[in-house]
């Protein structure tokens, strides 16, 4: 499990960096899409017990890190949509297109929700959150979505660096 | 056995994704050192949101009532308008003249000395990796004498214009806040009206700057596409520096000051190259030597 957090963790940051270098102009209209917290979901779907929510702690770390953040800040935005995927493995069952595009903009949703909530315990003066009458929010949201089956299907190219064999085998 | 695991609570199945939530939340907390207020701030937060919801709906019924009578109020507004469009473009026409007038005095008088040095030319090499918060790094750190708080100013369409200051200086970067961003304060004032302020951005390179603390007095003097530069009354920035033009003014009922917005003079998309500026005062300034005596603001 170690092992698969840890590599989890070591793609998700590199995904940042493309973040904030390849993609520092964004994508469509200046908005760049969230690579890490698709590899997050990826991986929380994809493990039992707590491991995406791991990698999204130290993912959300690096994160803040990378960011004028402050620090905890996009770990705790990664945790919550990665606690939800942790859930949803039992209920909905992965496919190519359709669950992929879901989970994308689902987390996106949830990570906005989440900036929220800071926003709404510790101030402006301190944090920046989503605002859901944004058009950026909802393309960052699409975008995601657009992204995700696309992402998920490289992901299951290197499954075994990223989930532990006991739910594998 | 599994009968067993079944029946345990939430807290005992779900411990590590709670335990990462507490620690998230805590270094939250440490990092904006707002871990003492944080229980009322969880109480007016929630006491706030359930004032905004009833503000909000009473709001949106308000303003569906007295729609109608604003129409003529609208009528009235427009007719004086029309007039006040008819001073402005006698003013245009005076403009340029006085443009011109200015740069020659300016420059028998010596006003055109140059207070600021630059310290380092910088490319923007990346930006924050989010949609949320907006910070730019520049390739050059504190090995080129870059330090926390300098200014940092950009040329563009042949002006240059403040962009933002030094957030933290590493060894061979350094992160830049920009202008934009609702963290960032200048203190501003008005170039032709000589009126101050406090500028701040709202979080968005499109979304127009804020300048307030100008009296609604003063107020009706300012003008739509009046520059606003920096006062150089603070520690950091130089002055005139452009910052933006006036783009629309609002004088809200609840305050004795004006809501100036202002269009940023830098288009912050096409940033490329940043210069961190070091404010330097002047020597022939008659306050030299005792701003020289004192002790630096920034040691407090």
């Amino acid at each position: 499990m170690i092992k698969a957090a840890l590599s989890s963790t070591i793609l998700s940051s590199a995904f940042l960096i493309i973040q904030t270098t390849w993609m520092k102009n964004g994508l469509v209209w200046g908005v760049i899409p969230d690579f890490c917290l698709l590899v997050i979901l990826w991986v929380a779907y994809n493990n039992r017990n707590s491991q995406g929510v791991i990698t999204g702690f130290f993912s959300g770390i690096v994160c803040d890190f990378l960011s004028s953040s402050p620090l905890g800040y996009f770990s705790f935005l990664y945790i919550i949509p990665a606690y939800a995927a942790t859930f949803l493995r039992k209920v909905v069952t992965m496919d190519a297109f359709f669950i992929p595009v879901l989970f994308g903009f689902a987390g996106t949703v949830l990570k906005g929700l989440a900036s929220i909530f800071l926003l709404l315990i510790y101030g402006p003066e301190y944090m920046s959150a989503y605002s859901l009458s944004d058009y950026r929010f909802w393309i960052e949201a699409t975008l995601n979505g657009a992204l995700a089956p696309l992402l998920f299907f490289g992901l299951s190219k290197i499954r075994r660096l990223l989930v532990t064999k006991k739910v594998t085998e | 056995m599994p009968q067993k695991k079944r029946s345990r609570g939430i807290l005992a199945t779900q411990k590590t994704p709670i335990i990462l939530i507490a620690v998230s939340l805590l270094m939250i907390s440490i990092s904006t050192r707002s871990i003492l207020s944080l229980p009322g701030a969880v109480a007016s937060a929630v006491t706030g949101g359930i004032q905004y919801v009833f503000s909000s709906v009473g709001g949106f019924v308000k303003r569906t009532i007295f729609s109608i009578s604003e129409l003529a109020d609208l009528r009235d507004q427009y007719n004086s308008l029309a007039d006040k469009l008819k001073t402005y473009e006698t003013l245009q026409r005076n403009f340029a003249d006085m443009m011109s007038e200015n740069a020659r005095l300016k420059e028998q008088l010596g006003f055109a000395q140059n207070l600021t040095t630059i310290k380092a030319s910088t490319q923007i090499i990346a930006k924050d990796p989010g949609n949320l918060y907006t910070s730019y790094v520049i390739d050059k750190g504190s090995a080129a004498g870059i330090t926390k708080n300098m200014a940092v100013a950009a040329f563009q369409n042949g002006m240059q214009g403040l962009a933002g200051k030094i957030l933290d200086a590493r060894s061979k970067s350094s992160v830049v806040l920009p202008i934009f961003d609702q963290r960032f304060f200048v203190s501003a004032r008005l170039s032709r009206t000589r009126n101050e302020g406090l500028v701040n951005g709202q979080g968005n390179p499109d979304d127009p700057l804020v300048m307030r603390y100008v009296s609604k007095l003063n107020a009706a003097e300012i003008q739509i596409g009046d520059m606003v530069v920096t006062s150089g009354l603070d520690s950091i920035y130089p002055s005139d520096l452009a910052i933006g033009r006036v783009k629309e003014i609002q004088l809200p009922e609840y305050s004795s000051s004006a809501i100036i917005l202002l269009e940023p003079s830098l288009n912050f998309s096409r940033l490329e190259y940043l210069f961190v500026i070091q404010k330097e005062e002047s020597p022939s300034s008659p306050d030299a030597a005792t701003i020289a005596e004192s002790p630096p603001r920034d040691e407090k």
